[in-house]
């Protein structure tokens, strides 16, 4: 699937054999209208399973297809936040988190569950553990963009086995609508996840790399804060829109890369 | 994803950094000195393996409060000697910032004022990452992996996979962790993942009076090419990646999928010349790596020198698994096995030969390194000191 273009670097081609998305938030018209798509409420913090990881499970489930052996890649945003599990601790002091006693007796008071709740790797985890996912995977971490640079080692894993990309973020709670209006002025936030799966023979519609950042290319119809989440939701606007051709540029706070989409 | 030494030519790794607790160097590792030490008050356990090595931001970092595990990784990428290319790559394994106490303590306090939110922005989305490739010049692919404790490892198989591909011929990476603070020490002990002994010798991987693993903090980077300028310290020969879809915390009882990350990595290879150990010193995972060594190598397994460097370092989290490596690249160099320090009484459950106390000279061949994570994350890399085809 890796051809060699005419520059040094080699373009990779994925094909989208299925595509599911569980969203929630202030979810666009056009996005909650495409096929296989579902909108639900935001959820919280269940035990050990962050709301991100929650929507990964339910956007993967809803592929409805034997993943055991898949090469497993995810693009993880906050999978939600954890403050609220520190709050207690810094009441209780009366000042700041880490002060006298802390180490004694007010860090006992933080709840075993909450460094799993920490960890970024939760969305890939809780994926394998609640579905039985057990080939090779590729945890990434804050990374939209990285979506592009990545999509070699897709192509390469799909020679061998079907490919699970899967983008997660609960990025809707107050920790981080505070930071993401501060970045970005948009006040409308997406979360959620969207599961893509890349097959040798997909028929959906073709992924690409495409090395030039600028130019032309293919809008949401509202400005939308959905960190990490932009190029699966890209791709299911594409679907939603029944593009044959499009180009889209996936634009993080420090850096932008851009992938193309055709459809057969 | 996956494959070994077959399918694959190997990645040259040209040049290598380290920051390690106690200012220790690969060779003070490989000779069995530690650095895990007293811990300042409010840490409990209070013990544990920090970096002594002083970080500070750059004068020109653009926000008022940074990341220790972001200066680590500075600190390491900058030690890092390479020549100036055209288009490096860059893979970085940086875990668990948004656990670090300043921004706990900043956002506790501010989540809800917008104005104060730019002090915490070196913590979040993409910079840690593009500021990395910024200060070293990456105009490449670039990418932020987090697999937890196996996130160093797997940078490295990404970065491998890169070259590989001829995505580009030179890829820059680099791992850091730092939850040596009070608040990464009690997410830790409250799991009960921590030894809860107040003694320097506490960390004692295989050694049948362990009682969980005893923190470190450090980074690492290293420089990995396609190309074959002058003498590499090594190579990075095959990898294998897997799930185990068992437990998030647990070690899992059915060790096919860890098997299969090792057996990836080995490719056409069926024996080695050493093990570089996951070997954190819990009481259930030890005896389960053991099994899982019996199982890869069979019979094989019981003469291969296997040891475990978190005895001297801690356990360095998301990086411990890229230290390993380039601490087990100069072994092979130095035909060193580095000790399991503190494993004095040996479990009858871990009954391999792990090297115990004082280095081992070994034979000239490959090694595999294996790290396994929170998560159920299973990582390995077979490395080899020369171009083994």
């Amino acid at each position: 699937m890796v051809s060699t273009a005419s520059t040094a670097t080699a373009v990779a081609t994925l094909h989208l054999a299925a595509c599911r998305a569980v969203l929630a938030g202030d979810v666009p018209d056009e996005l909650a209208a495409a096929p296989g798509t579902r909108c639900v409420e935001m959820r919280a913090p269940h035990r050990a399973t962050a709301p991100g990881a929650s929507y990964a499970v339910e956007a993967v489930t809803a592929l409805g297809a034997d993943l055991a052996d898949a090469a497993v890649f995810t693009f993880a945003g906050p999978p939600g936040s954890a403050l609220h599990l520190f709050q207690a601790g810094r009441e209780s002091a009366n000042g700041p988190l880490v002060s006298a006693g802390f180490g004694r007796e007010r860090s006992r008071r933080i709840h075993p569950f909450t460094v799993l709740l920490a960890l970024q790797n939760q969305v890939a985890a809780t994926l394998s553990l609640e579905l039985g996912l057990r080939g090779p995977c590729c945890s990434t971490t804050d990374s939209a963009a990285a979506f592009v640079d990545l999509l070699p080692n897709m192509a390469l894993a799909t020679r061998d086995r079907p490919v699970l990309a899967v983008f997660a973020s609960a990025a809707n709670r107050a920790e981080h609508r505070t930071r993401g209006i501060h970045q970005s002025g948009i006040t409308s936030f997406v979360e959620g996840a969207v599961a893509l799966l890349f097959e040798e023979e997909g028929e959906l519609g073709s992924v690409a790399s495409d090395e030039v950042v600028g130019g032309p290319f293919t809008h949401p119809s509202s400005p939308r804060y959905a960190p990490v989440l932009e190029p699966g939701l890209s791709i299911l606007l594409a679907l939603a829109r029944r593009l044959d051709q499009a180009r889209f540029e996936i634009r993080e706070p420090q850096r932008t890369t851009a992938f193309r989409w055709s459809r057969p | 994803m996956s494959g070994g030494a077959r399918k694959r030519p190997p990645a040259a790794v040209l040049s290598s950094s380290l920051v390690l607790p106690g200012g220790l160097d690969a060779s003070d590792v490989l000779r069995g000195t530690s650095a895990v030490t007293r811990l300042p008050p409010e840490h409990n356990p209070g013990i544990g393996a920090p970096v002594t090595t002083a970080v500070e931001a750059p004068a020109d970092f653009p926000y008022p409060i940074a990341p220790r595990a972001l200066l680590l990784a500075l600190e390491a990428a900058g030690r890092l000697e390479r020549e100036h290319g055209p288009r490096y790559g860059l893979v970085l394994a940086l875990s668990c910032l948004h656990a670090e106490p300043a921004y706990l303590e900043h956002t506790l306090v501010h989540h809800l004022h917008p104005e104060r939110m730019s002090d915490i922005l070196a913590f979040c989305a993409d910079f840690p990452l593009e500021y990395l490739a910024s200060r070293l010049g990456v105009t490449g692919p670039r990418v932020r992996v987090d697999s937890a404790c196996a996130s160093g490892s797997d940078a490295l198989a990404v970065a491998s996979e890169w070259l590989e591909l001829g995505v580009v011929d030179d890829v820059i990476v680099v791992a850091a962790s730092s939850m040596i603070d009070p608040v990464g020490l009690t997410l830790f002990r409250n799991l009960r993942a921590l030894s809860d002994e107040d003694d320097v010798t506490a960390s004692r991987p295989f050694d049948r009076r362990r009682r969980g693993f005893v923190m470190g903090e450090g980074a690492a980077a290293a420089w990995l090419s396609s190309r074959l300028p002058g003498s590499p310290l090594g190579f990075v020969c095959g990898h294998g990646r897997s799930m185990n879809a068992e437990a998030f915390t647990a070690m899992p009882t059915d060790l096919d999928a860890m098997a299969a990350a090792c057996l990836d990595a080995l490719g056409p290879v069926r024996s080695v010349a050493y093990v570089s150990a996951h070997g954190t010193g819990t009481p259930i995972g030890d005896p389960c790596e053991t099994r899982l060594y019996k199982r890869v190598f069979g019979g094989d397994a019981y003469r291969i020198p296997t040891s475990s460097i978190k005895s001297m370092t801690g356990h360095c989290l998301g990086t411990s698994s890229m230290i390993e490596a380039l601490v087990t690249l100069e072994g092979l160099r130095a035909r060193i096995a580095p000790p399991t320090l503190n494993l004095e009484e040996p479990d009858p459950e871990c009954d391999l030969d792990y090297v115990p106390l004082v280095p081992r000279a070994i034979e000239d061949g490959f090694a595999l390194s294996v790290a396994f994570a929170f998560g159920g994350h299973n990582s390995a890399l077979l490395l080899a000191s020369e171009k083994p085809w």
